[in-house]
This record gives structure tokens, C-alpha cells and sequence, in this order.
């Protein structure tokens, strides 16, 4: 097999197969003097159908690396392997196939293109990819009642609440059924009840449908749903916990709040 | 087992991403409005330039060509009295213009050679060695024409006539040696020995030829006013002209005729306008003061049938048979001229000088093409960053779109259309736009004149190069940001805002 990650136990390695993988990651913004590093040497395996949560301080690459496993940005070093597929590797269009079929992204700011419907919102992706608008209007139609707001399908992002955009965007994340499902602080913006709301629909469709979520954030309820977490800190993986291990440390940040 | 394969990601039809781009512009109308509107100025601005320079232009020249026209009588009589000069003579030879052609043929007469052919050739290098004179520096042309009237290079010719001035001419040429003088020395030297004195007897020949004509028409006419001789019908004065070797056509006369008429009524009533009694009527008619009457006063006051009937009645003591609808159309005529010689005079580019009939749409004169070089800037720069603008406060779209799985080629596509779309509407209205102001100003400037001489073909042309001009802004300046974005990591371009 590949290199192991340090905080990963052989056992769990061997027994699970892996989603993404990255090899000496590294991200360096400027050049010379001035250059600052957002991941120095980074080593991480996500198993396949995990929920794994991504938790660290703001400016500690948490993002960076967000963005490199979601092949949203390209890393300065080190590799991103994708279901065993180098993403240095891919050309264009092949990137815009992965992007399109293979991985959904939620965004802090939800990110809805404005002057489309909630309903054509959900159906960009399918377009994309080639799919018929009566097949993409049906399946936008029942993604749209699984986050719960189908009756909303005619409004604009501007005439809806941020929760009911991140439902949107949960759904339109869905469209083209994904294996992985990145979502960078999907609570951030919203209230206590709604942000714990977008959490239970993310469980969800980890444990029904198989979807491996991985969830950049501070919002530390989602300990409680996760199985893994990874902890991130000046560029670096600091930790890995299984949850079981931390049960008990999260009941107390549960009782705090 | 493996669930990701990559592949390539499917190609969406031009129709899709037409559709996406105006959903979008739809939305965005607001936005669009100030794109459009910054896209329609610019362009506005620009055919506004176009338009004007050319109505301007060819209103211009027929206004001077017009007045031209008007001086024919006095052209024409000074012909009739007196021989022309030698370099007046020398000028039509080498102008390609109608009346010098004209001019030759009376020459070719009066001279009794059988062919001009050689004179033409020898008046042509004559002309090409005087450009090459005047382009000298000053300093260079006052040693080499010394105290010679330079303008006349007929005159300057025949001075170097002695070999011993030739020679010191052509030392002082060459030390100049800074531009090679037309053909070769030797060609020169034959030029002035053989060819100048050959063109000088010729012209001797067409003036005495011309004398001898004048004497002929005076002779025949007995001492009668040439104006009185060309207004009445006389049959007879044509073929005396004619005979005489005078180049004359019907149209010509007819002209001559209707001018010679307007004179001879001007001159009637200048001479009423000196008599006290018809002064006096008139001063009380017009309110003028009786000491300002004269023609370039009571002409203007002239403006209606009323006051036409006032004026014929206050000269009828004069006795000049001056009816009331002359005196208006005389008014009428006055009013004409002064406005022609407003247009003529007033010159685009502030300067008064002669126009040339423009050859293509671009072909104006200096200031006016600075003008729309300016304009056409204005237009790029104003576009530009509006493009720019609209395309850089969007880039988080474009990483979107790119996060959902969108090719460059769309990205560029749904873009490109948008400039596209927003080109033609706002070239459009700019166009209407600058064209209006445009026809609104020749208007108040030019008056009624303006509307007789469009040059519809060429505004045609120009409206359409403003407006392509408008479009290729437009989708030059979004493609670039564009590019620049859609070629970017989808976080990079999120980065860029």
C-alpha cells in the first residue's frame, strides 16, 4: 500500500479502502522573501464513506487544504490522489468531469449563481454533464424536496434565507450524485437552529446514501457527527482522532455551549 | 474497484450557453443598463464625430463650390478685357482640373501650334523642379533664387537663361545636397537651354493669340458693356466669342446670362440707392437711418412680399423698372450668398482653407481625423473598463460555474455573448445617438444647406464602422478579464476578487 499517514492505525488503513489521498502536500503563496507557506508537508488519507471534519484556528491552512483535496486550487508541491488518480495529472476538461460528476462543493457563502431559480440553481450541474432538462428538472425537483424546500423551487437566492441557500446548495451539491461532498464552513453564516439543521441533512446523506463528506469548520457540533476529525495547525496536520476516542471532551464543549 | 474514472467532461451547444448569457443579462438589467449606456456614449461619441465630420465636410465644399461659381461673370469678363498672365498660363497647363482642360484648348488656338504635347511635358518637369523648390529650406531657396520673386518659377527659370548663372545655380544646388532634385542634372540643364525658352515663346504666342481675340470681340461688340451683352439673348455675341476662339458652352452661357442679369439689377439698384428722394422713403419704410441706406442694408430688410412691395414702391421714383418679386428674389439671392460664405468659411478643424473633395469615409482633413482619432480612444478607453468592470465583479461566478463541473470554453462562451449582446444594443443606440446630435448641429451651423448635400452611402459606411467598432471593443475587452479568470484553479479566481 501507499505511505501511511503518521496519526492513522495500520489497522483502519488496511481494513478501509481510501477516498483521497495526499502525498508531502505543500502550498506556498508569493516567491523568494516574501513567501509564505499555507501547508508545509502535508500527509492525510480520507477512507471512503467517512464523515470527516477539518477543524483548526483561521490561518492555519485549513482552507488551503480544503480547497487542494476539492481540486479547487493547485498545490505548490506534493501530490492529490483522488480515488488513486493524480489530480496533476488531469487535464481540463477531465478536471471540469471530476468537478461536475464526482464531487459536490458547499460553500461558506453558499455561492448560488443569483439570477437563476433554486430550481435552476440545481440543474447547472446536470447541464453540464449532458443531462436531459426534463430528467434534470425531475431530479432538481426531488433533491430539492429532500433538503425540504421544494415548495421554494421558483425563487431567487436574494428572496430566500441563508439556510434555505444552503439547502439549495446542499442540493445542487447532490445533483449528479457525488462520491465526495466538500463542504468549506457550511455553518458559518447561519443561525444556531438552522446552522444544526444544514448538520442533520449532511448526516444524512452520509449515512443514506454513502457519500463521503468532508467538512472544514469551527462549529464544533459536528463532532458529534463525525467519524473522524483532523486537527490542523500552521500548515500542518496536527492530529487525527477517531470520534470514540473523543467522546468524552466533546460532551464537555456540548455542555459549554 | 474504482468509482472515479475520469473522463472529458461533455461540450455544451452555443444555443445553451446564448440562453444561459441572456437569462443572466436579464437579470442583471440594471447592471447591463450602465454598460450599455457607458458602450452606447462611447460609440455615440464616435459616429457623432463620423456624421458631422462628413456632412460638415461635403456641405462645406459644395458651399465653396457654389460661391465659386458665382465668380465666373467676373472670371469671365476679366478674360474678355485683358490677356492672361504668364503664370496663370503656366498653372492651367499643369492643373487636372475642368476648366483648365478648358483653358488649354483656347491656349492651343490662340498659340497656332498644331500639338501641346511638348509644352505639357515641359510645363509638368517645369512644376515638378518648382515643388522641389518651395520644400528647400528658406535659408537654402533665398541663396539660390537671390532677390527673384520665388513664387513665379517661370521667371526663376528664364533668369537662369546664361550658362555662367545656370552653373552657379547648380554649384549652390549641390552643396545643398540634402534632397536629390528631380531627374538627373543633365535634364535639368536641357530643361532650362532648350525647354524653357521654348515654353516662354509659347506663352508669348498665347497672349498675343488672346490680345488679338479680345480686339476681335471688342471690335465687334462696339465698345458695348460686356454685363449688358451677356444678359441680353444675343445669338450673335455667342458666335462672336466663339469665333474669337473663346471656349464657351450653352450651360455656361445660360449661367453667364442669369449672372449677368443679377449684376446688371444690383448695379440698377445701387445707382437708385444714391438718390436722395428714394433714400428718404426708404428710411421712413425701414426705420433704417437715411445715411445707412445702401444695398447691404435694405436687401436684409427685405424678408417678406410686404416689405418687397414697400421697397419697389419707395423706388419707383428712381425710375429703375426694379419690380417687387426682383427685389425679393435679389433679397433671397443676397441672404444665399451670405450664408454659403459662412459655411465655406467656417472650417471643422478652425482653419480656413481649401477643402478637397474627401476620397473614402476617412479621408478628412487633419483636424477632423485627429478628432475622431480622439473620439475612437475616448470610445476604447470608456468601453474597456466598463467591460472590465462588469466582467472583474463577477469572478465569483466564474469560479462557481467552474466548481460545477463548466469548461473554460463555456465560461468564455457565456461571456463573450454578453459583450456581444450588450455591443450591439448599446452601438446601436449610440449610433442613433450621436447621429441625431450630429444632424442637430450641421443644422444650427449650416442651416438649410446642410440638408443638400448628405452623403448618404458614406454616413451609411460610417455608422457602420462606429458601431462595429463599438461590438469589437465590447468583446475584446470582456474577453481578456475573462480568459484571465476562466484559465485560473476555481480558487484562484475566487482569490482574484
Amino acid at each position: 500500500m501507499h505511505a501511511q499517514s503518521p496519526t492513522t492505525t495500520p489497522a483502519a488503513a488496511a481494513s478501509r479502502p481510501v477516498i483521497v489521498r495526499c502525498l508531502r502536500l505543500e502550498k506556498r503563496y508569493g516567491t523568494g522573501e516574501s513567501a509564505t507557506y499555507a501547508l508545509r508537508g502535508v500527509d492525510s488519507t480520507i477512507f471512503r464513506g467517512e464523515f470527516m471534519a477539518i477543524l483548526g484556528p483561521s490561518g492555519s491552512g485549513k482552507s488551503t487544504y480544503f480547497n487542494m483535496i476539492g481540486a479547487l486550487d493547485s498545490p505548490t508541491a506534493g501530490r492529490v490522489l483522488i480515488d488513486e488518480v493524480d489530480v496533476a495529472q488531469l487535464s481540463a476538461s477531465e478536471l471540469a468531469f471530476l468537478r461536475c460528476r464526482k464531487i459536490g462543493y458547499i460553500f461558506q457563502s453558499y455561492n448560488l449563481i443569483r439570477y437563476m431559480t433554486a430550481l435552476e440553481n440545481v440543474m447547472v450541474p446536470m447541464t453540464f454533464a449532458g443531462v436531459s432538462p426534463e430528467t434534470a428538472r425531475r431530479r432538481g425537483m426531488e433533491l430539492l424536496e429532500l433538503v425540504g424546500i421544494g415548495h421554494r423551487w421558483q425563487h431567487r437566492p436574494i428572496e430566500m434565507s441563508g439556510g434555505q441557500q444552503q439547502r439549495v446548495a446542499i442540493a445542487r451539491s447532490l445533483s449528479n450524485k457525488p462520491m465526495i461532498l466538500l463542504c468549506d464552513e457550511p455553518t458559518a453564516n447561519l443561525d444556531f437552529k438552522t446552522g444544526a439543521e444544514i448538520l442533520e441533512i449532511l448526516r444524512q446523506i452520509n449515512r443514506e446514501r454513502g457519500v463521503t463528506v468532508i467538512c472544514a469548520t469551527h462549529d464544533h457540533r459536528l463532532l458529534d457527527i463525525c467519524d473522524r476529525m483532523m486537527w490542523v495547525r500552521d500548515g500542518r496536520i496536527d492530529r487525527v482522532d477517531e470520534r470514540k476516542d473523543v467522546k468524552i471532551t466533546v460532551g464537555r464543549m456540548g455542555g459549554q455551549e | 474497484m474504482k468509482d472515479i474514472v475520469a473522463r472529458e467532461q461533455v461540450r455544451l451547444s452555443a444555443w445553451k450557453c446564448l440562453r444561459l448569457s441572456l437569462t443572466g443579462m436579464s437579470f442583471r438589467l440594471g447592471r447591463s443598463i450602465i454598460t450599455v449606456s457607458i458602450l452606447a456614449l462611447a460609440v455615440a461619441f464616435l459616429s457623432y464625430m463620423i456624421t458631422y465630420g462628413l456632412i460638415s465636410h461635403d456641405t462645406r465644399l459644395a458651399a465653396g463650390r457654389e460661391l465659386e461659381d458665382e465668380r465666373l461673370l467676373g472670371e469671365f469678363s476679366t478674360r474678355l478685357t485683358s490677356p492672361d498672365s504668364a503664370d496663370t498660363i503656366l498653372a492651367n497647363l499643369n492643373s487636372t482640373d475642368e476648366k483648365a482642360a478648358a483653358r488649354r484648348a483656347e491656349y492651343e488656338r490662340w498659340s497656332q501650334t498644331a500639338s501641346l504635347e511638348e509644352i505639357l511635358r515641359i510645363a509638368r518637369q517645369l512644376d515638378a523642379f518648382g515643388l522641389y523648390i518651395r520644400q528647400l529650406p528658406v535659408t537654402k531657396r533665398a541663396v539660390l533664387t537671390g532677390d527673384m520673386e520665388e513664387d513665379s518659377i517661370l521667371a526663376l527659370a528664364r533668369s537662369l537663361g546664361s550658362a555662367a548663372r545656370l552653373d552657379s545655380f547648380l554649384k549652390h544646388l549641390n552643396a545643398s545636397g540634402e534632397v536629390p532634385m528631380p531627374g538627373s542634372e543633365e535634364e535639368f540643364r536641357r530643361l532650362i537651354q532648350s525647354g524653357v525658352p521654348l515654353l516662354a515663346g509659347w506663352i508669348e504666342a498665347v497672349q498675343k493669340g488672346q490680345l488679338v481675340a479680345i480686339a476681335r470681340v471688342q471690335s465687334a461688340t462696339a465698345g458695348q458693356d460686356i454685363k449688358t451683352l451677356l444678359a441680353g439673348s444675343t445669338a450673335g455675341f455667342t458666335s462672336t466669342l466663339e469665333d474669337a476662339g473663346f471656349h464657351s458652352t450653352p450651360e455656361m452661357h445660360t449661367r453667364l446670362r442669369r449672372l449677368a442679369q443679377h449684376a446688371l439689377e444690383e448695379e440698377k439698384l445701387r445707382h437708385a440707392l444714391t438718390q436722395q428722394e428714394v433714400r428718404y422713403a426708404l428710411a421712413r419704410k425701414s426705420g433704417l437711418k437715411a445715411p445707412q441706406i445702401d444695398m447691404a442694408a435694405v436687401l436684409p430688410w427685405i424678408t417678406s412680399a410686404r416689405r418687397a412691395d414697400d421697397a419697389a414702391a419707395c423706388l419707383s421714383p428712381a425710375g429703375i423698372g426694379l419690380s417687387a418679386a426682383q427685389l425679393l428674389a435679389m433679397a433671397d439671392r443676397k441672404r444665399r450668398t451670405d450664408a454659403l460664405r459662412n459655411v465655406a468659411g467656417a472650417s471643422f478643424s478652425g482653419a480656413g482653407d481649401r477643402l478637397s473633395p474627401r476620397e473614402g469615409i476617412f479621408a478628412f482633413d487633419a483636424g477632423t481625423r485627429w478628432l475622431i482619432g480622439v473620439s475612437f480612444i475616448v470610445c476604447a478607453v470608456g468601453v474597456a473598463n466598463a467591460m472590465l468592470m462588469s466582467v472583474t465583479e463577477r469572478f465569483t461566478e466564474i469560479a462557481t460555474m467552474k466548481c460545477l463541473g463548466a469548461l473554460n470554453s463555456f465560461v468564455m462562451q457565456i461571456f463573450f455573448f454578453e459583450a456581444l449582446v450588450q455591443g450591439m444594443v448599446g452601438g446601436l443606440a449610440g449610433l442613433i445617438l450621436g447621429t441625431f446630435l450630429a444632424v442637430v448641429r450641421s443644422a444650427a451651423e449650416f442651416g438649410t444647406l446642410a440638408f443638400h448635400n448628405i452623403p448618404y452611402a458614406d454616413l451609411f459606411s460610417g455608422g457602420l464602422a462606429a458601431w462595429l467598432v463599438g461590438l469589437a471593443l465590447a468583446a475584446g475587452a470582456a474577453i481578456s478579464p475573462v480568459w484571465m479568470a476562466a484559465r485560473l484553479a476555481p480558487m484562484e479566481a475566487m482569490r482574484m476578487e
